[in-house]
């Protein structure tokens, strides 16, 4: 089986390789940038680039696009995040190729080109099996696949021409303070158990106690704005090795943002809340005994992994 | 017999329960607490249509159905189990109704529009210090004097008393009163649209004070004197002489609606109270949904307020066919016994669901914390009365069904 | 300006229940205009109050909830309503669904603007928006919290992305999805709701549209399943705070994830 990475980033580039090595076969992966390419041959035997500019999705698709005709994949692998997804869709529509977001783990079927693809439907809730046959697109959900370390000697790598943008872009990049939550090992993350933004003070101080990030829940964020982005399915997708919500429900759209986290903890007072049937360890409590008395056991000696 | 909702009464539901859970819910217990309801949140809701659902479209209503406004108030209730929007929002739908079928065109064009768009508050005024049920005993007396009416009495546990004070436009009641002279009987009654404060003026004559209620902070209750307080006689609503029977067929409108409110706030009480025996485990991980004598009372309370769902829907759509087609299916005398059904049933089941949801609350429920309490206080106001009380629904049902020559003690 | 909104109706999934074996009752289960798609039309109503419009709903399918999702756009206060027959809508594939409203764009239009709600909710919604601009090979602002028509023939979109914000301008004609994020949508009063009852809805067939609908039949659906621990400690107090804490604490060593 052929396939074909998108990443703009290393752990997604680490992430999809080993997805491409449970299909078995060729892989090659597409990167926007000159410097990405170099990280990238470690892990792939062919990497496409091209000088692309700040993220638009009609040129970054078109170059895709050029990558694959060169490439002839049979399967296109991107990230489930808002720029996989948009490169995906543009890229399948053109190819006239099926896709799927969303997706958890992919198999290639012996005998014939096709792949079985298992996806989250109903905003998580449930699970899809698909027989996809090639060629196709998929999205693959963060996490889903362990990043693979690099192997062999570096890839070949090849430039493609960079097409223009078909909307001006003007990129603001975000403010980078401590660790970001999509790259962290330990993700802490404030729920509306939170009665006000000073209290955010809490979830912060765990982040710091454990070395990891600190995110909201999307009404902390979208209604509250207390947050520029929060951890959810429309926002951040994080799998570190340990989520800790703090007043954090558990609504679907959140957890499938965390789903992929190694271990999750809830700490909330309401026993009922849905997080306590998807996580590893709970507390039922009231956050503001609880979260002070974490943060005294792990006062100074302690720090994550 | 189709018991569900038409596509539009449920297109109309979901969009008051959104409203509701956008711009109500976050704020009632605010609203309770600090005994008010903010005038930008009335406001929205006459932007949203959500007053005078039944008055025609050319007075600035709706154009809906009592049956819509009564769903209406329930979704409310629902977000406000305190009650108090939910009552505001029930009177601004049922007393302009009244006002639309019974009062002059030039009281209608004047009052209505600006009750629908959120503007002026247009509630009811008929008991008295010397009695409320007793409506024939009323002692506030208007004399006719070239084109107005001078009136004199005294109206007490009025809603909205502040409200018209604060609100833009103002103002009023649909106020009963004796004709001429304060002697017993109904059939010298005349009614009115009595307005304190009109278009931004206060009107002399009208002397309120607020009381401090035990619950449903949200809407002031309190009293006025009416010391030679004018009203012209085209805010007179209906002939001199009908003002009894035009207010009872008021009250059966409204008392629909005030079981409409109970309804939605008994609902919210109740899946609050499912929710808990969910989630509440005890003697080594079981639910308390698991111990029957819990679960079973559930099931009845649930079964009640099923029932007075029903009286709530059914007596909402015949007070339609008796007023908003043509030709009346019903006269207003048939809805009497449904009416007082619904009325009967409504507030009564809300208390015994809010008295058995918090036992099972236990301690927390007792706590301010819980909220819960707030809606028992709500709804057991109407227990006591508005728009009639629990004794008088009984009356009327008994006199009725078992027949007015043996149960009436009016002669 | 002419704008359309591709809307869909989607299950309501925090009351999605299951059956014993996993499957997803789904009759069961409310279905309405999804949020991001309300968002959408309250863009295309916007843009018509402030600058002149005229704003066409369209979706796939032929269930109830499609023509109540025509409906429900006309409440909000679109102009036309198309609608795609479609007997089992749930399972068309996404390709399907943007050719059909590629199509539609095509005969009905033309459009300065095809707006469509974008993530959450639904899982299909995110690629459905730029298939439809990789199909009519128009520009795509996927994502935007906010639209502004800049002036004739120019739109502007802002998208919270993962690592920042963008702002994207864009010539006209011009694909853009709006997240539930960009606005509150209006509500519909009792008369709009009235009135949106007798709006005819314009049905049109895939065969007169020259197109196939295809359908992806899954091999299972099956409700998620929480492998989790569901080691729950309870803190009912100060002192049990502190217990549960180092117990917490405890385990969390012991699996690795804390030194």
């Amino acid at each position: 089986m052929r396939v074909l990475a998108y990443a703009d980033n290393r752990s997604w580039a680490a992430q999809l390789a080993s997805a491409a090595d449970a299909l078995g076969g060729d892989a090659a992966v597409f990167v926007p940038g000159r410097e990405l390419a170099d990280d990238a041959a470690k892990l792939y035997s062919e990497v496409f680039f091209s000088g692309l500019g700040p993220f638009e999705p009609v040129s970054y698709s078109a170059a895709f696009s050029e990558a694959a005709r060169s490439f002839k994949p049979d399967l296109a692998l991107l990230p489930c995040t808002n720029k996989g997804r948009s490169i995906a869709g543009l890229y399948s529509s053109a190819a006239g190729i099926r896709s799927a977001t969303d997706v958890i783990s992919l198999s290639a079927r012996a005998g014939d080109s096709s792949i079985t693809v298992r996806r989250l439907v109903y905003g998580g809730r449930a699970e899809a099996e698909f027989l996809m046959s090639a060629p196709a697109a998929v999205c693959v959900v963060q996490g889903s696949y362990p990043e693979r370390g690099p192997r062999g000697g570096p890839g070949q790598v090849h430039e493609v021409p960079a097409p223009d943008p078909a909307s001006s872009v003007d990129f603001k990049p975000k403010r980078r303070e401590g660790v970001q939550p999509e790259e962290a090992e330990v993700v802490v993350v404030a729920g509306r158990g939170i009665r006000s933004k000073e209290d955010l003070e809490l979830v912060k101080e765990l982040a710091r106690a454990l070395g990891g990030a600190w995110s909201v829940t999307r009404p902390l964020a979208a209604d509250q704005g207390w947050a520029d982005s929060w951890v959810g399915i429309s926002g951040l997708v994080v799998s570190p090795k340990l989520y800790i919500g703090v007043g954090v429900s558990g609504q679907p759209h959140h957890m499938m943002g965390a789903r992929g986290s190694k271990i999750i903890v809830a700490i909330n007072k309401d026993p009922g809340a849905p997080i306590f049937e998807e996580c590893d360890y709970g507390i039922v409590g009231d956050l503001y005994a609880v979260v002070p008395e974490l943060l005294k056991l792990l006062g100074g000696k302690d720090r994550g992994l | 017999m189709d018991f569900l909702l038409s596509e539009d009464e449920r297109r109309f539901q979901e969009s008051v329960s959104e409203f509701a859970k956008r711009h109500i819910e976050p704020r009632w217990i605010e609203i309770d607490e600090k005994g008010r309801i903010p005038l930008e949140l009335i406001k929205r809701m006459g932007d949203q249509g959500l007053f005078a659902i039944p008055v025609p479209d050319k007075y600035g209503g709706m154009g809906g159905t009592v049956l819509m406004a009564a769903l209406a108030i329930e979704e409310i209730a629902y977000h406000d189990p305190a009650v108090a929007v939910a009552v505001y929002a029930l009177l601004n739908n049922g007393w302009p109704l009244a006002l639309s079928l019974f009062g002059s065109e030039a009281a209608k064009q004047e009052i209505l529009p600006k009750v629908a768009s959120g503007d002026a508050f247009f509630g009811i005024g008929s008991t008295e210090p010397q009695g409320g049920s007793d409506v024939a005993g009323a002692r506030t007396v208007a004399r006719r004097s070239g084109n107005k009416w001078v009136v004199n009495g005294e109206k007490t546990y009025i809603s909205g008393v502040r409200e018209i004070q604060e609100l833009p436009a103002g103002g009023g009641f649909f106020l009963v009163s004796k004709a001429e002279s304060a002697e017993y009987g109904h059939r010298n009654m005349v009614d009115f649209a009595l307005l304190p404060k009109w278009n931004g003026k206060m009107r002399d004559g009208w002397k309120p004070t607020v009381y401090d209620d035990i619950g449903r902070h949200g809407l002031s209750t309190g009293g006025f004197k009416l010391e030679d307080f004018e009203v012209e006689d085209d805010l007179r609503i209906g002939d001199v002489g009908r003002g009894f029977y035009l207010l009872m067929e008021g009250f059966n409108i409204a008392r629909v609606l005030v079981a409409a409110a109970t309804i939605g706030s008994a609902r919210w009480a109740l899946d609050r109270g499912a929710e808990w025996l969910r989630s509440r485990k005890l003697f080594q991980g079981r639910p308390l949904a698991s111990f029957e004598g819990i679960s079973f009372r559930f099931a009845e309370l649930y079964a009640e307020l099923e029932a007075a769902k029903y009286f709530v829907y059914r007596a909402a759509w015949m007070i339609d066919k008796t007023y908003l087609e043509n030709p009346p299916r019903f006269k207003p005398k048939d809805l009497n016994v449904p009416v007082s059904l619904a009325k009967m049933k409504g507030p009564e089941t809300a208390t015994r669901i809010y008295e058995e949801v918090l036992k099972w609350l236990g301690a927390y429920g007792y706590t301010k914390e819980s909220a819960v309490y707030r809606g028992w206080l709500g709804t057991f106001s109407y227990t006591i009365g508005a728009e009639g009380t629990q004794n008088i629904m009984r009356y009327i049902i008994a006199r009725d069904v078992i027949g007015s020559e043996y149960v009436s003690h009016t002669g | 300006m002419k704008i359309l909104v591709a809307v869909k109706p989607t299950f309501d999934i925090g009351q999605l229940k299951f059956e014993k074996d996993g499957t997803p009752m789904l009759d069961a289960c409310p279905v309405s205009l999804g949020e991001a798609d309300r968002c959408a039309l309250e863009e295309a109503m916007r843009i018509k109050e402030r600058l002149g419009a005229t704003v066409a709903a369209a979706t796939v399918g032929s269930s109830e909830a499609h023509y109540k999702a025509i409906r429900d756009s006309y409440a909000m206060g679109a102009d036309e309503g198309y609608l795609v027959k479609a007997d089992d809508p749930w399972k068309l594939d996404a390709l399907s669904v943007a050719s059909a409203i590629a199509r539609v764009a095509a005969a009905t239009g033309p459009y300065d603007l095809v707006l469509t709600g974008s993530g959450a909710g639904d899982t299909h919604a995110s690629v459905i928006g730029p298939m439809i601009a990789g199909i009519l090979g128009i520009p795509l602002i996927a994502g935007v919290d906010r639209l502004e028509v800049r002036g004739p023939g120019v739109v502007a979109g802002t998208c919270k992305l993962e690592d920042g914000s963008y702002t994207y301008e864009a010539k006209t004609p011009a694909v853009v999805t709006v997240t539930s994020e960009a606005n509150a949508p209006r509500i519909p009063n009792l008369r709009a709701i009235l009135r949106s009852k007798g709006m005819p809805i314009r049905e049109m067939s895939a065969g007169e549209l020259g197109i196939d609908l295809r359908r992806l039949e899954p091999l299972s659906v099956r409700k998620y399943e929480i492998k989790r621990k569901r080691i729950i400690y309870k803190a009912e107090d100060q002192k049990g705070a502190a217990e549960a804490s180092a117990k917490l604490l405890a385990a969390l060593r012991s699996e690795g994830v804390l030194s």
